[in-house]
């Protein structure tokens, strides 16, 4: 418990998955917050450069996520022709659609 | 109620996070994930905009459960509702969807105070000291997401009872303990108006 404390540890993963016809996958694990955002930003900055057609978030590892996590995915959206996460996990599918952005990201009913 | 002061930096969020959850450790997971959500969002913001250290303190009552964020930093809270096109402002925006009840104090030199209450429902045991909910004793919180709520309608309305939870088609004794009384009531209103000038600035 010590270790997960530490201010040294840090309690999430990015990866990025080039597929094929233009569209890039990346896959975060852990949990998103401010002191964990900018290892997915770094992700999107690899991911985005040149710009795909599609950008897809893998969210189903992600144990939590708040407002600065979101920040992060809509600054992403920006950067792509069109973004959607799939899939989620109940954490990111609660926070989407509490905060009404379940059509942006492609999580609609 | 249990307090700790955390320090002026990214990783106290998560730490916060962990110290809500094990004041809350007996109620069900469903609750505490929310309840730390709201946490992060308001220790975010201690960080994002007083910049200070900040204290954090849980109260677990028989109906409700209760936290206060609190910083020594300048500047009021502010509900903001965003457009997709904006990435930041959405720390209270969860905080009005996923509790009760919220709202906030700030003291000129002394800081900035945000709580939130969560209702605990047909919980007449100690929510402490309850033992049976993960075996799935009907401790519920009322917490409704914006999908089920009407389109348009405002957190003032549902602070007001307008639309308010299932207590009203179904009145339980217990749960009826769970309504805000004349003192909450004008608590919210007073809160009401300090939003609304809060949001008269935006």
């Amino acid at each position: 418990m010590a270790a997960i404390d530490d201010e040294s540890f840090v309690n999430a993963t990015a990866e990025v998955h080039f597929g094929d016809e233009g569209s890039v996958v990346i896959r975060v694990t852990g949990e998103v917050d401010i002191a964990t955002a900018d290892i997915i930003r770094q992700a999107v900055a690899v991911a985005t450069e040149p710009r795909p057609a599609r950008l897809v978030f893998d969210l189903l590892a992600v144990d939590f996520i708040d407002s600065s996590g979101l920040a992060v995915l809509l600054e992403a959206a920006k950067t792509a022709d069109s973004v959607r996460i799939d899939p989620a996990s109940n954490i990111v599918r609660r926070v989407i659609e509490a905060t009404g952005l379940s059509e942006m990201f492609g999580m609609g009913i | 109620m249990d307090a700790r002061r955390f320090p002026n930096r990214s990783a106290s969020v998560r730490q916060a996070r962990r110290f809500v959850a094990e004041q809350l450790s007996e109620l069900p997971p469903d609750l505490i994930e929310v309840v730390t959500l709201m946490v992060s969002e308001l220790a975010t913001n201690c960080l994002r905009h007083a910049d200070a250290d900040f204290t954090v303190s849980v109260q677990v009552e028989t109906d409700r459960i209760r936290v206060v964020v609190a910083d020594d930093g300048p500047g009021s809270p502010q509900l903001r509702s965003p457009t997709p096109s904006e990435p930041y402002g959405r720390g209270l925006q969860i905080v009005s969807e996923f509790s009760d009840d919220w709202g906030f104090d700030v003291s000129p030199g002394a800081g900035t105070s945000v709580w939130f209450s969560v209702h605990l429902e047909g919980n007449s045991a100690s929510a402490a000291n309850t033992t049976s909910d993960r075996s799935g004793a009907p401790i519920r919180h009322r917490v409704r997401p914006m999908s089920q709520r009407a389109a348009g309608e405002s957190v003032d309305h549902i602070r007001d009872g307008v639309g308010d939870t299932i207590d009203d088609q179904r009145p339980r004794p217990e749960a009826r303990r769970c309504r805000p009384t004349e003192r909450q009531r004008s608590r919210n209103v007073a809160w009401r108006c300090r939003k609304a000038a809060v949001l008269i600035r935006f």
